[in-house]
């Protein structure tokens, strides 16, 4: 079978301004696909073009084997699709929101109400069939609107933000669903703005300016050159007084960047300033003691250095 | 076009009507309010304007003339006066409405079968007031000289009988209540569509419902069918009020008008999704359902006749389908009219509602892109 999403070059432009620009992009089946980039990069556009509610203005692609401007009505049966803010009806119960939506998708009344009873009591919903949704939790709605989007059974779905807004622990249960649906084989298409999110995602890419600066595997995207430049490495300093190190280190010609990380400032240092020159350094600067520890890039890093080098290629 | 897509819409939409009845109620009830406000307070019908008399004759015939004044109904004589200066100014203090003055040889020139001239003066700061005394005073010098001759020459004079025609009392009433009817149908059917696809919009269900594979036909046919029901209601309801507050017998076939009351919803509720279309919240589409219906109170001949407009908003009146379902409420109501005779607003009103209808959707269809 064909991979389930495909994009090639494509790019959305709304009169003068382009949301997305020639962005390429490829999801294998099982997947949990994240999307990253910061407000008004394009997240939103890429993902309604690719179900069908937009049409791009360039470049093509397919959802599960179906072209996204031919085929929309057809995709739409065989992809579910939940929007950035709670879209489902408040005054209608989680029972007759499920039905409801079922019946759109065109489920018989028998298979409407059996898919109900194995999404409820997969995802937990049964004690709250008969209340209005507008009553459940921030946790519980995204749990409804996941079952609403996974009713008719689709293979592709489409998060926008699933988890803005929610508590930590709701987040991380509803992580572990998207693991456990896409081991069955759902493909998951989900935007996020937490860093945490995304490295649990097994393929992300990171769109800025409309523009995909980054897609690939987190651990392969963490070697990247760009984002760890050749004589350099990243290391982690803790000492006393962690703001005025911070201070004091952006003025050294030798270190390329730093930043405060709880308690400890990150680091990218050219390998000629050595660890012992640092604490030399230090030490002169009236620093009495500090901890050093050479680090892999986080996906921050990443998507920072990524950025920042895609900031000075263009003119 | 997949109906089960509809039908699901449909369900959906009476659990909203059914969870939330105020919403319902307040639709339903302003229309019958106004339709009984308006019918009452909305009269042109002139009556007891106080009147003030100068009587310098005061012999039989002038006591005659100023009964047959009072017997109109539209002259209460409130007192005599003794001087045309406190007739006057009477008149200015807004005191009387109308002043008589009858001269001193009325009676002796009547009498001798001379001509004489009675004043009647009438305050003009009211226009519909004054046009109805002054042709009521007309009417009442006519016939007491029309009897006179009649008593004179015996049969064989011209008498001319006017008898006016479907409104015999020429109520206001009857005139203003069915055209309200058409006002107040308009009124609630516009905000109801326009806000029941804003609103899904403005909470976001609307794109959801926009990925699912029903087509915007069936969402829409979904969406619009219970009101089209609601607007059937609403009709029945206002004959019901027509009948038992007003007194007002339909004389036509109420089948035929209840036919194309509904082709008269759907090109109202052409304008709704038009509203919501463009709308991009519920603050904007009531404004732009207020901007609709106001020229459609003005120009379409509810209260201000057509025929004495000038001729710019005469010609707007012609795309108003209000126009159009005044003439076949009238129509049907008052005249007894049949679908032969309402053609020429039957045929207009149908094409408006089918060039509306497919006008928004064919709108509502771009949206997204």
């Amino acid at each position: 079978m064909s991979l389930p999403i495909v994009v090639q070059n494509i790019t959305k432009r709304f009169g003068r301004v382009t949301a997305v620009d020639r962005v390429s992009l490829e999801a294998r089946e099982g997947e949990i696909f994240g999307f990253l980039g910061p407000n008004g990069s394009g997240k939103s556009t890429m993902i309604r073009m690719l179900c069908g509610l937009l049409t791009p203005t360039e470049g093509d692609a397919w959802v599960l084997g179906m072209n996204v401007r031919r085929d929309s009505v057809e995709i739409k049966r065989h992809i579910g699709y939940m929007s950035q803010q709670f879209s489902l009806y408040r005054d209608l119960t989680v029972r007759e929101n499920l039905y409801f939506f079922g019946r759109l998708y065109g489920l018989s009344r028998s298979a409407n109400s059996e898919r109900r009873k194995t999404l409820c009591d997969y995802l937990g919903l049964s004690p709250y069939l008969d209340q209005r949704a507008g009553a459940l939790s921030g946790g519980w709605r995204q749990r409804l609107a996941l079952a609403v989007s996974l009713m008719h059974e689709p293979k592709v779905v489409f998060l926008d933000e699933p988890t803005a807004g929610i508590d930590p622990v709701a987040r991380r249960e509803l992580w572990d669903l998207l693991f456990d649906m896409s081991a069955r084989g759902i493909t998951f298409f989900v935007t996020t703005h937490y860093m945490d999110e995304a490295e649990r995602c097994t393929k992300v890419a990171y769109i800025h300016l409309s523009r995909l600066i980054a897609c690939g595997e987190p651990s392969d995207l963490k070697s990247l050159p760009d984002v760890t430049p050749e004589g350099c490495r990243r290391m982690e300093i803790r000492t006393q007084a962690i703001t005025r190190l911070l201070r004091q280190f952006r003025g050294h010609d030798s270190i390329r960047s730093a930043t405060i990380f709880g308690e400890a400032v990150h680091l990218l240092v050219e390998n000629s300033f050595d660890d012992e020159s640092i604490r030399q350094y230090a030490a002169g600067h009236g620093f009495t003691w500090i901890q050093i520890r050479d680090i892999p890039p986080s996906l921050e890093d990443v998507f920072i250095s990524l950025t920042l080098a895609e900031e000075r290629r263009r003119p | 076009m997949r109906l089960r897509g509809c039908l699901a819409i449909l369900y959906k939409e009476i659990i909203h009507m059914v969870r939330d009845p105020a919403t319902m109620l307040f639709a339903m009830l302003p229309p019958i309010v106004q339709v009984i406000a308006f019918g009452f307070a909305i009269s042109t019908d002139v009556r007891n304007l106080p009147t003030i008399v100068h009587d310098q004759d005061v012999r039989r015939m002038s006591r005659e003339l100023i009964d047959s004044f009072e017997n109109t109904g539209v002259f209460r004589i409130e007192r005599h006066v003794h001087s045309h200066e406190e007739l006057m100014r009477l008149l200015v203090e807004g005191k009387a409405a109308v002043g008589i003055e009858i001269p001193p040889d009325y009676s002796s020139r009547r009498q001798k079968g001379e001509g004489v001239s009675i004043g009647v003066f009438i305050d003009g700061s009211n226009n519909t007031i004054a046009l109805q005394a002054m042709s009521t005073a007309n009417g009442v010098g006519f016939q007491s000289v029309k009897s006179q001759e009649a008593r004179k020459r015996g049969p064989g004079a011209i008498d001319v009988r006017p008898r006016v025609l479907f409104n015999p009392d020429l109520l206001s009433a009857n005139f203003f209540v069915p055209g309200i009817i058409g006002v107040a149908i308009q009124l609630s059917l516009t905000m109801l569509v326009a806000f029941a696809i804003v609103r899904e919009r403005e909470i976001g269900t609307l794109e959801q419902l926009m990925v699912s594979p029903a087509t915007r036909l069936a969402l829409l046919l979904g969406k619009v069918a219970p009101y089209v029901i609601f607007a059937f209601m609403e009709m029945g309801i206002l004959m019901v009020v027509m009948r038992f507050v007003f007194g007002i017998r339909m004389q036509g076939d109420p089948w035929l008008l209840f036919f194309l009351s509904g082709i008269f919803a759907l090109a109202v509720i052409g304008i709704g999704l038009l509203i919501s279309a463009l709308a991009k919240n519920q603050v904007q589409a009531t404004q732009m359902a207020i901007a609709t219906l106001l020229p459609s109170i003005f120009f379409s001949g509810f209260i201000y006749p057509r025929e004495t407009m000038p001729l710019f908003f005469f010609t707007l009146s012609y795309l108003l389908p209000l126009t159009y379902f005044l003439d076949i409420l009238r129509g049907i109501i008052l005249r007894g009219a049949e679908l032969g005779h309402l053609l020429r607003s039957v045929v207009p009103l149908s094409v408006m509602a089918a060039g509306l209808l497919s006008v928004s959707i064919l709108k509502f269809r771009k949206r997204l892109d």
